[in-house]
């Protein structure tokens, strides 16, 4: 794992090595913020700058720490940097920050950030170990946006905010779809998502 | 060096406590000016939400438009000197009240701030008053943890309409709101009590109670002042403790859903 190309550091979490469809961690927080693209895509920029940040000081100091207490250092970095975020958008993106309540502070928890440090920040330099943060974080992001793409669009017929289905094919009878505004219905088009992408990605299929 | 020990552990997790507390207190004392403007322009936005003023561009400057003034009055409804009403704090029992007089558009209306109490944590809002401080004009609520779906159903447009219109005083003497249990919002004719009720939120009794208490306990402590404005009703202080001000109806309801 140690020489893999950075690159690829960057490409997998993406693709091949989804934290969200094929590691299949952090759904909670996918579950929750994708009713609309704004918060998605905030809490996506969110999750990435704490996976990247954590990993590069996790790295940085990974030969100092001793490994009895690694995971409490590993807890301290992330919350650190959590509420770092939190106070960042309390004071400069307030609406954002009450849309997203308690999932800002609940990063600290999410699985991807801990996995990614325990996994590679702890035995990997420092700027692969950036790339494979700001990586993780985009393949999140990603997943994020595609859920919240559907269900701002279908849920609501808004795309950030803004009315993008026309007022006539409402007169004509359509209506929004109230389940798409609901978790289980992320959870669906997650279970979707994970679908088609093992259908088209021959490295995942299982025999 | 042995990264293994105990002593160097324990060293280095002294340290690494110390390092990221200082960082963390930097962090927020610098961005706490920021954060208090926020939280400032969001109650100015609410003040004038309650009056039914949409702020378009800087809230701050739309607040100071139609803010005429505002003051802290008593329970006597006399006006206290030296008191900021935008950083008074509302204490009901204390008899610190603030006032906002609005001029919306050549009507004059009395935005008063509201505080309680709901099933998980604290709820507060502003509701506004035409100028016979009897009427009420419009409401705005917010809460802090309750349930969504169900009580937090509270800060709905729908819910806070019901406000509209509704009168404080019957007579000359107190009376509050009430809640209703069978009535049907979206049926004007089935308006059950059109100067005092509102319908409660199904599955959200202990919710609803808590508004109609906290919309009760706080217009109540500014009757005195009520009755100066209005010129009449009031009850003097030395013939009604204040501790009965919070003695609102609160545990009458049986149908308890949530």
């Amino acid at each position: 794992m140690a020489q893999t190309k950075n690159s690829e550091l960057l490409k997998n979490p993406l693709n091949l090595n989804n934290p969200i469809t094929v590691q299949v961690l952090g759904i909670c927080s996918a579950l929750a913020v994708t009713v609309k693209l704004e918060p998605a895509i905030v809490m996506a920029i969110s999750v990435t700058v704490v996976t990247a940040l954590a990993n590069l000081i996790i790295s940085l100091i990974r030969n100092t720490i001793p490994s009895r207490i690694r995971i409490i250092v590993q807890l301290v970095v992330v919350s650190f940097l959590v509420i770092l975020v939190d106070q960042v958008l309390k004071a400069f993106m307030y609406e954002l920050d009450k849309a997203l309540s308690v999932y800002v502070g609940l990063i600290i928890t999410n699985c991807i950030v801990m996995g990614r440090l325990e996994a590679f920040a702890l035995g990997n330099k420092p700027l692969p170990a950036l790339l494979d943060g700001i990586g993780n974080g985009f393949g999140y992001g990603a997943i994020l946006v595609i859920v919240a793409f559907v269900r701002e669009l279908f849920g609501s017929g808004t795309l950030f905010g803004c009315q993008v289905i026309p007022d006539c094919f409402y007169e004509m009878g359509y209506a929004n779809c109230g389940f798409m505004l609901n978790p289980p219905m992320a959870l669906i088009l997650i279970g979707i998502v994970i679908w088609i992408q093992r259908s088209k990605v021959k490295e995942l299929q299982e025999k | 060096m042995n990264t293994q020990s105990n002593g160097y552990t324990v060293v280095y997790s002294a340290i690494m406590v110390v390092v990221v507390a200082a960082a963390l207190t930097l962090i927020a004392v610098g961005l706490k000016p920021f954060q208090q403007a926020n939280i400032d322009n969001e109650k100015r936005q609410n003040i004038l939400k309650s009056a039914g003023i949409t702020a378009e561009g800087s809230i701050e400057d739309a607040y100071n438009k139609y803010v005429k003034e505002s003051f802290v009055v008593d329970l006597n409804g006399a006006t206290v000197s030296g008191a900021e009403a935008f950083k008074t704090d509302l204490d009901v029992k204390g008899g610190k009240l603030p006032v906002y007089v609005i001029d919306k558009n050549g009507q004059k209306l009395y935005v008063v701030p509201l505080k309680g109490n709901g099933l998980w944590g604290p709820i507060w809002g502003f509701a506004s008053l035409k100028e016979d401080f009897n009427t009420i004009e419009g409401v705005v609520f917010d809460h802090a943890s309750e349930t969504p779906g169900l009580g937090a159903e509270m800060t709905q447009q729908y819910f806070c309409d019901q406000f509209k219109g509704r009168e404080l005083a019957e007579g000359a003497a107190f009376a509050g709101i009430k809640q209703v249990y069978k009535g049907n919002p979206k049926d004007p004719s089935d308006d059950q009590d059109p100067k005092h009720g509102i319908d409660a939120i199904s599955g959200s009794t202990m919710t609803t109670n808590g508004v109609q208490a906290m919309v009760n306990d706080c217009l109540k402590a500014y009757d005195n002042f009520r009755a100066k404005v209005s010129g009449k009703g009031g009850v003097s202080q030395s013939e009604k403790k204040v501790d009965e001000i919070s003695d609102a109806p609160q545990a009458q309801v049986t149908n308890v859903n949530e």
